[in-house]
């Protein structure tokens, strides 16, 4: 949703300041009001102009040797309409890089929820398409330890919400939470491919979940299908037309006591081969393991990524990437905390750039720094 | 008149402020409420389980960094960003924050699910003590 393409920031930011003055409102009659949000002042460079760094499919326009503040920074509000106990509408708006546009405004959620018991809620409209185990939270920078989740894993799914429906359970068994959430509806996304930006449209999507976390430990299971129609030319005379099942299985796991993280999480990426070629459009595999510990304020984390693509029409190499990286988070004051993050990513490894180059051997830094706040 | 030694009153003063940094937080509910362990207590104020209503108080009141320590080791911000994760996914509702005990004990006096936490030499009949933190 772009309000006005001539200054898109300063529209935002307007949009989004406005909502938060109002802070909290409130009435006697069992209707309450409640303003938050979030956001990102941050940026990427790469340590080589030959290679342009991406996050995620949504975003076109890449970064390289220059530090570019579009690629990290955000801004987003999330207003909270509260009627009784039981009923609600969630609105979160923000103001990121969509396609090649900066600070474009766009909804994250919004949606309508009841809640018929303590454990239960239901919802109606657009959530988050929780892929995976942070997927809820992507965009909630502070929320995070490290600055940037690893491509590998967080970079592979190009759709981000789901229009539908939602159900959410919870259960706490004394020490024990369990988590079971499933939702089904529709989603779109525009992504771009050899330069060409083209609309994904999926009528049919569903996403489910179930966590069990005990103490200081989380494991989490999911399964996202996205069915949409695909076109491919695969001649100057020859168009296929099939339907693609998009398929994404993931296993999280996590392990905070406060002082020690420990993250870890497994992700395959599977779909039905093309007529005629008899190969998928995309496959692949990425995991990460990462490992932090508090000094304070200050939390270094360590983390290892692994991306395997397997033979598909957008992967033709069948190879294996790994990418080292570091990241320090400081919490300057309750709600800030300033963020570093260097990673090694392999020229070749085509989650990191618009451009991979499969016959090099190279390493490539990703220098990112930024701060994450919530209001 | 003024015959106290300057050692004596930097003394007490030291002393005093021992005293206010290791006293008492006591968790506060409703009379109606039963007694809860640690382990509890921390599941409501970190969101892990929302069938009771933690009241907290302001960021800016230092009994709020003392009872969050004491009661899971976690400073401000990682409290912060606990309840960020649950705030903007929809999963929960950060606990509204209260001015002072007092605004504390009338909110939990009112409502049978409500908890909240004071320090103890601020208890009164109004309100049980479900928990000490020391």
């Amino acid at each position: 949703m772009h309000i006005d393409k001539r200054s898109p920031l300063g529209v935002s930011v307007s949009v989004i300041l406005a909502l938060s003055l109002g802070q909290v409102a409130k009435a006697d009659d069992g209707f309450n009001t409640s303003i938050s949000g979030y956001g990102t002042i941050g940026g990427t460079y790469t340590g080589n102009s030959a290679y342009t760094y991406i996050q995620n499919p949504s975003e076109f326009k890449a970064t390289n040797s220059q530090f570019d503040l579009g690629v990290d920074s955000r801004i987003g509000a999330q207003a909270i309409f509260t009627y009784g106990a039981d009923l609600s509408v969630i609105v979160q708006e923000e103001a990121r890089r969509r396609g090649s546009e900066n600070f474009s405004l766009g909804t994250e959620w919004a949606y309508l929820q009841y809640k018929p018991t303590d454990d239960l809620k239901l919802r109606l409209g657009r959530v988050a398409l929780a892929t995976f185990l942070m997927s809820d939270f992507r965009e909630v920078g502070y929320a995070q330890t490290w600055f940037i989740a690893p491509n590998e894993v967080y970079g592979a799914e190009p759709f981000e919400t789901l229009d539908g429906g939602q159900a959410l359970w919870h259960v706490a068994l004394g020490p024990v939470g369990l988590d079971l959430q499933g939702a089904y509806g529709s989603t779109s996304q525009t992504v771009q491919a050899a330069g060409v930006s083209y609309d994904v449209s999926a009528k049919s999507a569903y996403n489910v979940s179930a966590a069990v976390s005990y103490q200081d430990f989380l494991v989490r299971i999911a399964e996202t299908l996205v069915s949409y129609p695909q076109t491919l030319p695969l001649g100057p005379t020859t168009i296929v037309n099939y339907m693609n099942h998009d398929k994404f299985l993931s296993a999280g796991f996590q392990y905070d006591n406060g002082t020690a993280i420990v993250l870890a999480e497994w992700a395959k990426r599977s779909e039905n081969a093309a007529p005629l070629v008899n190969l998928p459009l995309s496959a692949q595999t990425g995991w990460y393991v990462a490992g932090g510990w508090r000094f304070g304020k200050l939390t270094p984390l360590v983390s290892y990524a692994v991306g395997k693509p397997s033979e598909s029409l957008t992967h033709p190499e069948v190879a294996t990437y790994r990418t080292p990286s570091i990241s320090l988070r400081y919490d300057v004051v309750t709600n800030v905390a300033l963020k570093a993050q260097l990673s090694r990513a392999q020229a070749a490894n085509s989650a990191y750039w618009t451009d991979g180059n499969l016959n090099s051997s190279d390493r490539v830094t990703v220098f990112s720094l930024g701060a994450d706040f919530v209001f | 008149m003024n015959t106290i030694p300057k050692i004596t009153v930097v003394l007490a003063a030291n002393l005093m402020l021992i005293a206010v940094a290791q006293a008492d937080v006591v968790v506060i509910g409703n009379l109606a409420a039963a007694t809860m362990s640690k382990d509890e207590v921390s599941q409501f104020f970190l969101g892990k389980n929302q069938t009771m209503k933690p009241v907290d108080r302001a960021s800016s009141d230092p009994i709020k960094a003392q009872f969050y320590q004491k009661l899971s080791g976690q400073d401000l911000s990682q409290v912060k960003a606990t309840w960020s994760r649950l705030v903007f996914t929809g999963k929960a509702s950060a606990p509204k924050e209260l001015p002072d005990a007092a605004a504390v004990k009338k909110a939990v006096a009112a409502d049978p699910k409500a908890i909240g936490y004071i320090d103890k030499s601020e208890v009164d009949a109004t309100v049980k003590v479900l928990l000490t933190l020391n």
